[in-house]
């Protein structure tokens, strides 16, 4: 399923949000069920940036959470699949534990989480994100984005791309393809205490990758590893504040072409989208099996 | 030389396309001003001109092209030169994975790098690679030349059946069936003259990579005796009053069963026997019978004929057995577990006889601007020529045209014949893309991409090399007795934007004037439709079991599949809930035999159905399933003369005619003793299930319940 892109600037402050989303527009063709993008140091690190999914009465639910958590400010936005957005500043001080308590509590669904990071996401087309969340104007360091065409799971904001998992707030993961031996590795993992939210592949890539991270493995390694033990055709890109990594099937069944000039890093499905940014850079094609990793 | 510059900055790859022609008509050179990366530049384009791009193109630059000379001055996406037939382009640049995959001729010629599966499904033509090649190159080969000057990657040459890789470096793994030698001097010649052409540098020696065995698959066994087939599952006698020993029965018996002692036949090697009456229908004074024996098991552990002869056999040849026809499963659900219930008083029945029943039906409106128009909702299934034989081809032409409905190419290319005759003919476009080219997909009514089969879900076409003659060889461009084994999936379509990206290239290619159809075996039904809608297909066709086959391993259509009862609902359902089922045309097939199923699956949600299998009956078809090796008694499934010429094809076409002409009156009978006098008009408020199981799974009320099996289980 889908168009997938990312981007690396070695200076904070750098237009992520604008050139992701001139990225995504010229990989809509391959993806017009829903789009989304993830960018880093776009926000203080100071505080939490929580973005829910509320299917109604958004206040009540503001009012629930604020009960419970130290909430610096909140703000109600309509999203496209008709859901309400809530979006609330939580004090840095909370621990990663008291925010995932909360969110079992409600069992709220979250569409962001994170200190470094925010996720934009919706259904739709590339502009019609846009229109509800301006990521275009984020500026940070990098950020990865998507743009989809559903294959086996719902068409909604939450199932849009980038996918993260509340479980480990600040990693996203965009994803082309599907994994064949998701139940398989699903439930290997969960024997090592993984606890799934959805029955989405992507989501299965991210606890894998944290799996092995948490094991000790570089992100490199970790990577190697992915390609080794997941089945199917894939192609993805994972985030997280330290950087972007990314892997091919064994087979190269799905695309992924990078480039890089003067210190700008960008990764995409077709080259389209590249050139939106480098317009003159060499291409590199990411051979099957192969991993890269790229660091601020 | 009279230039002329088109800028494709503002343009879409359609307009591009449209004008690429238009001036292709008056110029001898084009150049295209930024190019941007644009998709399926020149798709299809059929002409003597030079063509230059002045910056990258996207997927598929030059697909299908027949003729044009085209230089590339960047880069080029995926699938360079895909399926050309004729002509050159030259990229300037590197190109991305599946460069001149599925050529029939011309040049590709990379400058830099080459992807992945460069050449794979070659079928003739060169491709050229200055730098290195990927994955997988000369994947499936069948044909034509590669030279790549640089190394190439691993698995280089897997599964080559035919046609030589040149190379100037070195391959870091061979693929199976791939042999590494030294090419001979004269070769070396040959390629550096290629290679002066395009001024790219030569080389003293090469390495070539050419094809171990011609039949990698289905090598005829060696080493080990066969085992007889012991278990019988018919019983062949004989009224010797009546016989005059003439010994056509022992002529025509595929299986060589028969066998004449004296002037007295006998069922020497009853095992043997598959059933297909030829023996019967060929004696001139009916002195054979032949009975099936159904109780045939082993001693102990029950196991039955079919599996025990099967396990001897795959003793004998080392791998899993090919059978043709559809399965001997018994479990899947038939439509017989559901029955049409009349209008009385509550609602008038319409008469049959006397009262008329409107049976047109539009299919593929949505984007088409010449849409399907059928006399009946009737098309009949792919049936490759190849699997069968010209007469049958043209018999079921013959056939469709006369009654408006559609005939189907399948997958093996199209007969000249088959066009004449058929008013509305499918052309087939399968994941071999045998005889597939510009013209060919031009001169087709629809465009259908098979994506799969009922009768060998995830598995492609098959065809046995004891079917591959010559014309056959010529057809789909592929060497005498080598198997036709088309990829479990095309190679550029792996998800579902591949697939839009697929149908948007394919109407480049025709213009944006016929229905592109795609068709599906079920398997998990919902998802694949709405995937089909959502990429722009204008009809759907979804093969469920039982299904037809001209060759399969036995293993998998006994033990694959979804049941087409159920895949109609499911399939209705999924385009409802995407909100497409008013643009999207439905057509269900797999198992249908009369009108009545037909009318089930109308009144189950399609708009129109499939039939293949069936329509061979009225040729002498007996189900035996001896499609797949070219034995065929009825001349059907075969390419022997001999048996060929047991064919009449004008009776047959006038065969198939009636009994179809049975078979609309049938569909028209049911709708009208429901009281409609369209077919169109069929729901499912008209049928009733006979078994829980047939109402669970398609949600029809149960008879004497007056609910579906659903809502007593809510309960
Ligand atoms: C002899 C034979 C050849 C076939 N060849 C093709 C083919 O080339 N392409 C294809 O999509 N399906 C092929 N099929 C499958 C039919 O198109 C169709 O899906 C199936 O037979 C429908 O089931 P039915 O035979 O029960 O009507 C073939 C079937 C038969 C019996
Ligand atoms: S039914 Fe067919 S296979 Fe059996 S004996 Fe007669 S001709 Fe031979
Ligand atoms: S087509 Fe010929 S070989 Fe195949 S089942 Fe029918 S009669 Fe037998």
């Amino acid at each position: 399923m889908c168009g997938i892109a990312g981007i690396m600037f070695t200076e904070s402050g750098s237009p992520v949000g604008q050139k992701l989303y001139e990225m995504l527009k010229s990989l809509q063709h391959r993806g017009m069920d829903s789009a989304g993008t993830i960018i880093y140091g776009a926000k203080s690190t100071k505080d939490w940036l929580v973005r829910f999914v509320v299917e109604d009465e958004p206040e009540e639910v503001a009012k629930k959470i604020r009960y419970r958590l130290n909430v610096m400010k909140h703000d109600i936005k309509k999203l496209n699949d008709g859901n309400f957005m809530l979006e609330m500043v939580i004090s840095g001080d909370t621990s990663t534990e008291e925010l995932k308590n909360i969110i079992r509590k409600y069992s709220l669904s979250v569409l962001s989480i994170g200190k470094y990071s925010i996720i934009s996401k919706d259904v739709g087309l590339v502009d019609d994100v846009e229109k509800v969340f301006n990521f275009s104007k984020l500026k940070g360091t990098h950020g990865i984005g998507h743009v989809r065409f559903s294959t086996e799971s719902a068409v909604d904001a939450l199932h849009a791309h980038p996918f993260q998992t509340f479980d480990f707030p600040d990693i996203a993961i965009v994803h082309n393809g599907q994994i064949t031996n998701y139940w398989k590795r699903r439930e290997l993992l969960e024997l090592e205490g993984h606890v799934f939210q959805t029955d989405n592949d992507s989501e299965l890539i991210i606890h894998y990758i944290v799996n092995k991270l948490r094991k000790g493995y570089k992100l490199e390694e970790a990577l190697h590893e992915a390609v080794k033990d997941l089945d199917g055709p894939f192609a993805f890109l994972i985030s997280m504040p330290e950087g972007i990594g990314m892997a091919r099937d064994r087979l190269g069944l799905r695309p992924l072409v990078t480039s890089e000039y003067e210190g700008v890093f960008v990764a995409a499905s077709e080259e389209v989208a590249i050139r939106k940014v480098l317009p003159e850079s060499k291409i590199t094609y990411l051979r099957p099996g192969e991993v890269e990793v790229w660091r601020p | 030389m009279e230039a002329v510059r088109i800028d494709a900055q503002n343009m879409t790859p359609k307009e591009l396309n449209r004008e690429l022609k238009e001036k292709a008509k008056r110029y001898k050179k084009i150049i295209i001003l930024n190019p941007n990366a644009k998709h399926y530049i020149a798709a299809g384009l059929v002409a003597d001109v030079e063509v230059e791009i002045e910056g990258s193109a996207g997927y598929f630059l030059g697909t299908m092209i027949h003729g044009p000379k085209i230089t590339l001055k960047g880069n080029a996406g995926w699938y360079v030169g895909d399926n050309m037939t004729m002509g050159e382009i030259v990229v300037k640049g590197h190109a991305g994975n599946g460069v001149g995959q599925y050529m029939y001729g011309g040049t590709v010629v990379v400058e830099g790098d080459a992807g992945d599966r460069s050449a794979a499904l070659m079928k003739n033509g060169i491709v050229i690679v200055k730098g290195d090649a990927g994955l997988m190159t000369g994947l499936y080969m069948m044909g034509g030349k590669v030279i790549v000057l640089g190394d190439l990657n691993e698995y280089a040459g897997e599964m080559i059946i035919n046609g030589r890789i040149y190379i100037g470096g070195a391959p870091k793994s061979l693929g199976k069936n791939a042999k590494l030698e030294e090419a001979k001097p004269e070769e070396v010649e040959e390629v550096n003259k290629i290679l002066r052409k395009y001024g790219l540098p030569e080389k003293d020696s090469f390495y070539v990579i050419v094809p171990k065995s011609l039949r990698p698959v289905y090598k005829p066994p060696s080493g080990t005796p066969a085992m007889k087939k012991l278990l019988p599952k018919f019983k062949t006698e004989f009224t010797y009053e009546l016989c005059i020993g003439c010994g056509v029965c022992a002529q025509v018996c595929p299986e060589k069963v028969i066998k004449m002692v004296g002037n007295k036949p006998v069922a020497a090697r009853q095992a043997d026997c598959i059933g297909c009456y030829a023996c019967v229908n060929y004696c001139p004074t009916d002195a054979v019978k032949v009975f099936r024996v159904a109780e045939s098991k082993t001693n102990r552990a029950n196991i039955d004929a079919s599996i025990y002869n099967y396990i001897r056999q795959m003793a004998s040849v080392g791998h899993p057995p090919v059978v043709g026809m559809g399965a001997e499963n018994k479990y899947f659900p038939s439509l017989d577990q559901l029955t049409f219930i009349p209008g009385q008083t509550s609602r008038p029945p319409i008469d049959s006889y006397r009262e008329p029943c409107d049976t047109e039906v539009i299919l593929g409106h949505r984007f088409a601007e010449k849409p399907l128009k059928l006399k009946a909702p009737i098309m009949i299934g792919a049936m490759s020529f190849g699997s069968v034989s010209k007469e049958v081809k043209i018999a079921l032409a013959k056939a469709a045209g006369r009654l408006g409905i559609a005939a189907n190419t399948g997958e093996g290319g199209m007969l000249p014949e088959e066009r004449k005759y058929a008013s509305i003919l499918i052309v087939q476009y399968a994941s071999g893309r045998f005889g597939v080219s510009a013209s060919y997909l031009r001169s087709g009514d629809a465009v259908e991409i098979k994506i799969g089969q009922g009768a060998k879900p995830g598995m492609g076409g098959l065809l046995l090399g004891e079917k591959v003659t010559e014309d056959i060889s010529k057809m789909r461009g592929i060497p005498i007795g080598t198997d036709a084994i088309s990829p479990a999936r095309h190679l550029d379509i792996v998800g579902p934007e591949d697939l839009k990206m697929k149908i948007e290239q394919l109407r480049e290619i025709t213009d944006w004037k016929v229905p592109i159809i795609v068709k599906y075996a079920a398997g998990r039904v919902a998802d694949d439709v709405k995937i089909a809608a959502k990429a722009g297909a204008d009809i759907i066709v979804i093969d469920g079991k039982p299904s037809g086959t001209g060759a399969t391993p036995y293993i998998v259509t006994e033990h694959t599949g979804y049941s087409t009862m159920a895949a109609v609902v499911e399939a209705h359902k999924a385009l409802k809930e995407i909100g497409l089922r008013d643009k999207v045309s439905l057509v269900v097939g797999g198992g249908i035999k009369t009108g009545a199923d037909a009318a089930k699956v109308l009144a189950l949600g399609a708009d129109a159905v499939m039939i293949a299998s069936a329509t061979l009956v009225p040729i002498g078809c007996t189900y035996c399933g001896t499609c797949h090796n070219g034995r065929c008694p009825y001349g059907i499934a075969t390419q022997k003369p001999e048996l060929r010429r047991r064919i009449n094809v004008e009776l047959a076409a006038k065969r198939i005619e009636n009994y179809l002409r049975g078979f609309i009156e049938e569909m028209c009978m049911f709708a009208q003793l429901a009281g409609k006098s369209k077919l169109s008009n069929l729901e499912k408020e008209d049928l009733r299930a006979l078994t829980f199981e047939a109402s669970m799974l398609t949600g029809v009320k149960l008879m004497g319940v007056e609910k579906p099996a659903s809502e007593l289980m809510e309960r």
